[in-house]
């Protein structure tokens, strides 16, 4: 009996072990491998090449292009002397980080710079893997598919390495996906710009002559105007971009510069104009807005001259712009339906460009800042403690503790129209967040034209007259000379993340020349052994 | 064995029940965990005699401060009590520190725990080392804790009342400025405040006289060849805190049926409990708004029915009006098990087991449109089902005179299958509706809504063996296999041997004859143990999951990707455990004396690294790497002082010692060596001017404890260039450079969890009279006051409130140093219990009757200047070791308590 008992125990246990092979494998059902969604080659494209533009903008701080905290847009903008965030007494002090972006005296485990290394690299991990995933399944798609989208997909890649390009300059090229650790060495500034330049050129002819920033197929994605545009930032910064060794005096001269534009070999600045002719001659048809305002309004994806923006619908999509949220006063904010964290203001730097309170004041001033008494629905706003909210331009400093002027210091970020249907504090709303758009083209034509000894002055005096016209006001016509090339990208792109490379491309930056890369960030480092400081920071 | 503390004292010590479990074991051969009992020589059990604690607001709380080794949170925040069991400290980085609780042969948690009334507890038994929980396996790698409920028992019926009510009162509260004292110091520094005309004190105006109360009614009966009991119960805690609280009504009823002339026993257990709980929907921004909100503010709603808001306090608001923002939650639990053991002869017995749970939870939050810009309710509703099987046989025999041999036999499976979908809606219509209409919203954003499938499962084989030679020398050895579907595909196994062994030297004719000693026993024991806790289901797998919209030809799309990096080696977390024990008792047990050692060494554990981003996807990838260890001492002592016919006093002490060491996060994966960073922040603070930046505290740094202060050093104030004080800070690297930066001007400057807990309970009787104290204590640990540095911060004037004293030290600096590091070293009265108990005769229907009166949480002695030294300084989150304007006020629970049986 008692072994008729064991021998139904073995047995029992022997059943469950040989059952058990299947009930201990994973079948998930709320998430998918991916060879069950990819079936078809609209499948295909959907995960390989539009799930990318999920990354441009992001709700998730320290990611996206721009509209998040404590990413690439903040080191454009707060390590420039555009804007600062000033210590607020009890508020923005944070450690010392927003200071440490003004002074620069960020250090490699700065959170900002860690940030922005994440984000690039993720992206272009992400964007390797559609390559991967490209390949793969290349049996679901015809040839000319496979060539529309791998190009597509390298163009963004291209998108990312330029923004490493600006910011890291001496960075890892990584063009596969599962790239061991130990196989991952940096490049020389000049090869990363070799490589960005050479894949936006393979990508090009494959890529849609089409407006992104528009409803449609082609909304928020990468399309020949946009390379076009990219291609031409490459080209105006290529005098530092392919600088190996950009601590010492001596840059590359733009006009040795010698770059591929389709079948012709061309120089740094005619490079900048053969792509600013392109944008002009799209057939999108950019052009000026009437007013620079009209770029920037609620519902702005029918502003003609924005050419590649972040999609904002707070029914449809993530991206958050907390660029406002960041800035205005509480009250303010508050009597706006919004909130506010009281923070980011101008620079004495940019009141002085802007001619703030002079007779010369710059007309595109009143809609590029608050200050003064703020009037909501025309009414001066008056707050809790019965004082009229008024913002002092001026009294702005980088520590205001002590200061009266504490929480009012500082003229304020607006640009944006407001938008009553915003929610989530006014960072999901109705309007796009713009990156690219034709004043910048313009811009920049005339700083080639200029570099090359010809007159830009067409092209600048279209963008400087323009919010004058529209304004019915008068403007005091400038010449178009390098310096004052400069100081109209300030007036006319305040806030949109330009000002540092212009700064830098002008000589402007730091007085420590390695201050105009940061540092590859610490956890870089730690992670990857095989990886090397840039110089200044070791 | 002659049980010989006086029964109505159940000291709470490791060793006192030794002599519990041997009654315990007695009675119940059928438990999973009495199988092998000859192993389980130094567990810790502690039979649970709520009268003398006072109101319990569950059955969690009964275990803080009873036995070594075990810690539980504080239960003000009974949200996160839930989650504060630790037995033997952290095992792990990444999860699976939560103990597993047995109930009744049931795998269960701490949850579902926490919703059993304490009353229909009849036993903890504590399961501590590998040896011990070897016959749990993976799943008991952070301990076990096994929970014997109160069944029927043969004889004649009986039916019994418990309950106790009463009221939890809060009288400390931070110093900070009144409405008057405001504007005087506003004035005195020249700021224009926004002056509400009002004087309100914002700490007490959300606070209430909470009432608390317990009530259960157990009825049981039966015959010799069947009984049952079935019990029923309710109990309500009602926070300090205004709306705060939880509801919890169960029912249980457990049937036992022989037959077969008692070889055949049937156990069949049903339990069910619904409850409701209202939580603080941010303690920490409740907490903080109420000590810093303006406090001219007039309380009570606006004329709109809303609360004014002070925006340009933005970190903090209305705290009257946070109040009105809803956290609810609605737990459904419900348990049953059938056990059916067979007495087979020859010395063998059968057991089949087998378990079933369902657990339904639904939470349900609101926030009015003048607390969130548009309003903002969320509704969410998870569902889970647990089954367990197993098949054990057993065998036990003296070989010889004096030896005897125990073997058992275990085959398991278990299978968890979890579902849960959730909705957000934005910019509602009006606030009448609270959570109750979710078409009342305009909005439903795209990441709002989602649900979730999950299934996890888990084998089991196990083989013991226990040889006893000469009544004294006990040798055990376990063999165990485990697999779980998480681990990845090839690694799913794991196995884990243990072996224990004791040395009964009362036994020994050497000590037989020394009457004054009663019981002198050694055991010692080695094991392996792995744990998958901190492994959720699917993580070994690339999946594809929605991570947004995008516009694709035209039309918004969902596009999909992967959230994570997958690793395809994911395996077991394994802790190598070594103890030793020495259990004593003289002069028939009148005094006890145990100690135990125990050395762990956790390898092959799992951790979230930052890993190089390129190549990798994202920054974190969880693998199988890092190495920990933790030793501890456990004392206990019991003395029964006095034992006369009107006086009895008791002492009973646990004192744990104990340390924890991270010794290194590096390794090889999948070929390429990957190092985790020096410094890892585990605790920061949060509030006004201190976000990001150089604001971490705690730090989880290997070659040091888990969870160390990493601080910049200052040596005081001084005074600056406008008069103010700022903390000075040293260059300890003397490189002439202040670097607040991790590496820089840094250093370990003590540890977050105490290195010394006691426990002591001291009780006395006279006559029908007994009155009973808990001390509980906490030692060599460090706090953050970081409460204190922002309340000390002029420089938050006029938006925040300030401490009375900030304006006599006139300090403007929000710089984190180590200036607010204070010792944490703490002893708190936890209880005190008066009662009296009426002598009944052996000949009355009444068979019992008490009557107590008791106040929980009377006091606390310590060092530490903040508001109290009872913050989580065991669980490895955000909340480690800083006292960050989180605190509840403190309060004390009184309530009187009856008991009658019949």
């Amino acid at each position: 009996m008692k072994t008729e008992y064991v021998i139904t125990i073995v047995v029992a246990i022997v059943t469950l072990t040989v059952s058990s092979c299947g009930f201990l494998d994973e079948s998930p059902r709320s998430g998918q491998p991916e060879e069950k969604v990819i079936t078809t080659a609209e499948s295909l494209h959907h995960l390989a090449v539009i799930a990318l533009y999920d990354h441009i903008g992001s709700s998730v701080d320290g990611q996206g292009l721009q509209g998040t905290y404590r990413g690439i847009y903040d080191l454009q903008t707060f390590a420039s002397d555009e804007a600062i965030i000033p210590v607020r007494g009890g508020d923005w002090l944070d450690g010392g980080l927003w200071m440490d972006l003004y002074n620069h005296t960020w250090q490699p485990d700065n959170e900002v710079c860690q940030n922005a290394w994440v984000y690039l690299y993720q992206f272009v991990g992400l964007c390797n893997r559609s390559m991967d995933m490209l390949e793969t399944y290349r049996n679901l798609l015809t040839d000319a598919q496979y060539s529309e989208y791998t190009s597509e997909v390298r163009a963004v890649r291209a998108l990312c390495y330029t923004y490493l390009l600006d910011l890291f300059a001496r960075v890892p090229i990584i063009t596969r996906y599962g790239v061991a650790v130990q196989d991952i060495r940096q490049a020389e500034r000049s090869e990363v710009f070799r490589f960005v330049w050479s894949e936006l050129q393979q990508a090009y002819p494959f890529l849609p002559d089409e407006r992104s920033n528009s409803r449609g197929e082609y909304y928020g994605r990468l399309t020949q105007p946009v390379a076009a545009f990219l291609l031409m930032k490459l080209a105006l910064n290529a005098e530092i971009w392919t600088d190996d060794d950009w601590t010492d005096d001596e840059n590359p001269d733009g006009t040795d510069i010698l770059l591929d534009c389709a079948d012709s070999r061309l120089n740094a600045w005619q490079a900048v104009r053969y792509y600013g002719a392109d944008i002009i001659a799209s057939s999108a048809n950019y052009d000026l807005c009437q007013s620079q305002t009209n770029c920037f309004a609620v519902y702005n994806e029918n502003a003609v001259e924005n050419i590649f923006t972040i999609p904002m619908d707070p029914s449809v999509y993530r991206n958050r712009f907390k660029n406002h949220f960041r800035s205005l006063h509480y009250q303010h904010a508050s009597a706006l339906g919004y909130g506010g964290e009281n923070g980011s203001c101008a620079t004495h730097q940019t009141l002085d460009i802007f001619g703030y309170d002079t007779p010369e004041q710059d007309c595109r001033f009143a809609a590029t800042f608050f200050s003064g008494v703020v009037h909501i629905d025309g009414e001066p706003l008056i707050m809790n403690n019965g004082d009229t909210l008024v913002y002092h331009p001026r009294e702005v400093k980088p520590v205001l503790t002590g200061s009266p002027y504490v929480a009012t210091a500082g003229a304020r970020m607006q640009k944006y129209v407001y938008d009553p249907a915003g929610i989530f504090d006014g960072t999901l709303r109705n309007t796009d967040i713009v990156l690219f758009r034709f004043a910048d083209v313009l811009l920049m034509i005339a700083e080639a034209k200029v570099r090359m000894g010809e007159s830009g002055q067409a092209e600048f005096d279209r963008v400087r007259l323009r919010e004058a016209l529209a304004l019915n006001v008068y403007v005091q016509s400038r010449e178009a000379t390098l310096e004052n090339i400069y100081y109209e990208r300030w007036l006319e792109l305040m806030w949109e993340g330009w000002h540092r490379q212009d700064m830098i491309r002008y000589s402007r930056y730091a007085a420590d020349r390695y201050l105009q890369v940061f540092p590859i960030p610490q956890v870089a480092l730690q992670t990857n052994t095989n990886l090397h400081q840039n110089k200044g920071y070791e | 064995m002659r049980l010989i503390v006086p029964h109505r004292l159940c000291v709470p010590l490791a060793t006192a029940v030794i002599f519990i479990t041997g009654v315990v074991r007695a009675q119940n051969a059928t438990l999973a965990g009495n199988d092998v009992q000859g192993v389980k020589v130094v567990a810790d059990t502690l039979c649970v005699e709520t009268s003398k604690r006072g109101h319990l607001a569950n059955a969690l709380d009964v275990l803080s401060g009873q036995t070594a080794g075990v810690t539980v949170g504080s239960n003000t925040n009974p949200e996160a009590m839930l989650s504060s069991v630790r037995v033997r400290g952290n095992h792990s980085l990444t999860g699976g520190n939560e103990p597993l609780v047995i109930v009744d042969g049931m795998s269960s948690d701490l949850r579902t725990l926490a919703t059993i009334f304490p009353g229909d507890i009849e036993s903890f038994t504590i399961l501590k080392d590998a040896a011990q929980t070897a016959q749990y396996g993976a799943r008991g790698a952070a301990g076990v804790i096994e929970v014997r409920t109160r069944r029927g028992a043969t004889g004649k019926f009986s039916i019994s009342y418990a309950g106790d009510a009463g009221f939890v009162h809060a009288d400390h509260f931070l110093p900070v400025l009144t409405g008057a004292e405001y504007r005087a110091v506003t004035a005195a520094r020249g700021l224009h405040i926004a002056d509400g005309g009002a004087d309100t004190d914002w700490q007490r105006a959300i606070l209430r006289n909470g009432l608390v109360q317990n009530h259960h009614i157990a009825l049981g009966g039966g015959s010799e060849m069947s009984y049952y009991r079935g019990s029923v119960s309710f109990s309500q805690n009602n926070s300090i805190v205004k709306e705060i609280g939880t509801r919890n009504f169960t029912a249980k009823l457990d049937v036992t049926q022989h037959a077969l002339n008692k070889r055949l026993t049937f156990d069949l257990g049903l339990f069910g409990a619904v409850g409701h709980n209202q939580y603080i929907n941010n303690v920490q921004k409740l907490f903080y708004s109420a000590a810093a909100f303006n406090p001219t503010f007039p309380s009570g709603r606006n004329a709109s029915g809303g609360y004014d808001g002070y925006a340009d306090a933005s970190q903090i608001n209305n705290p009257q009006g946070l109040l009105d923002i809803e956290k609810h939650n609605d737990a459904m639990h419900f348990n049953t098990h059938l056990s059916i053991l067979a007495d087979l002869g020859y010395g063998l017995n059968l057991r089949a087991y087998g378990s079933y749970s369902y657990d339904a939870d639904e939470d349900s939050h609101f926030y009015p449109t003048y607390m969130e810009s548009t309003g903002i309710v969320y509704r969410g509703a998870g569902k889970s089902n647990v089954w367990l099987a197993n098949l054990q046989l057993n065998y036990a025999s003296n070989l010889a005179d004096r030896h005897r041999l125990e073997a058992s036999l275990l085959a398991e499976m278990q299978g968890r299958n979890a579902t849960g979908f959730h909705t957000t809606i934005n910019r509602l219509a009006s606030n009448a509706y609270g959570y109750n209409n979710l078409s009342i919203g305009a909005l439903r954003l795209w990441e709002g809504t989602g649900s979730n499938w999950e299934n996890q499962n888990m084998v089991s084989l196990m083989g013991s063996v226990i040889y006893t030679a000469l009544n004294r020398y006990t040798l055990g050895l376990t063999v165990r296999g485990d697999a779980s579907s998480v681990a990845s595909k090839n690694h799913k196994w794991g196995f884990f041997p243990s072996v224990s062994a004791s040395w009964d030297m009362k036994r020994e004719e050497w000590l037989q004859d020394a009457e004054w000693v009663s019981r002198m026993k050694l055991s010692a024991g080695w094991g392996l143990s792995g744990n998958v806790g901190g492994i959720a289901a699917y993580q070994s797998l690339m999946l594809m999951v929605p991570t947004g919209i995008v516009q694709a030809d035209g039309l918004p799309e969902v596009v999909l990707g992967m959230t994570r990096n997958a690793n395809p080696n994911l395996t077991w977390e394994k802790t190598q455990t070594a103890n030793v024990g020495l259990q004593t008792g003289f002069w028939h047990n009148r005094i006890v004396f145990t100690a135990d050692y125990y050395y762990s060494y956790i390898y092959d554990m799992l951790y979230n690294y930052t890993v190089s981003v390129p190549p990798f996807l994202y920054d974190k990838l969880l693998a199988n790497l890092g190495k920990m260890e933790n030793q501890g001492l456990e004392f206990g002592f019991g003395i029964a002082a006095v034992q006369t016919k009107d006086w009895d006093l008791n002492i009973g002490l646990n004192l744990t010692w104990q340390q924890n060491k991270l010794i290194s996060l590096n390794g090889y994966y999948d070929g390429e060596y990957l190092t985790a960073p020096d410094y890892t922040p585990i605790a920061s603070l949060n509030g006004a001017g201190l976000h990001g930046g150089n604001t971490d505290v705690v730090y989880q740094i290997p070659g040091y404890p888990l969870g160390v202060f990493y601080l910049p050093h200052s040596e005081g104030l001084i005074q600056d260039e406008n008069g103010d004080y700022v903390y000075t800070i040293q260059d300890l690297n003397n490189d002439g450079v202040i670097d607040l930066s991790d590496g820089g001007d840094r250093r370990v400057c003590g540890q977050a969890t105490p290195k010394v807990l006691l426990g002591s309970n001291i009780s006395v009787r006279y006559r029908q009279f007994d009155l009973s104290v808990q001390l509980n204590g906490a030692f060599g640990h460090k706090i953050y006051n970081g409460s204190a540095l922002s309340y000390m911060n002029m420089g938050s004037l006029p938006y925040y409130n300030v401490y009375r004293q900030a304006a006599d030290k006139s300090i403007n600096d929000l710089t984190v140093t180590d200036y607010w590091l204070e010792n944490g070293d703490y002893v708190n009265i936890d209880y005190v219990t008066l009662g009296w108990t009426l002598p009944c005769k052996p000949d009355w229907k009444l068979r019992s009757f008490r009557l107590s009166f008791s106040v929980n949480n009377l006091a606390t002695i310590t060092g530490y200047s903040g508001l109290t030294p009872i913050i989580n300084s065991t669980v490895l989150d955000s909340t480690l070791g800083v006292d960050d304007k989180r605190s509840y006020p403190v309060s004390r629970t009184y309530s009187f308590s009856l008991q009658i049986q019949f």
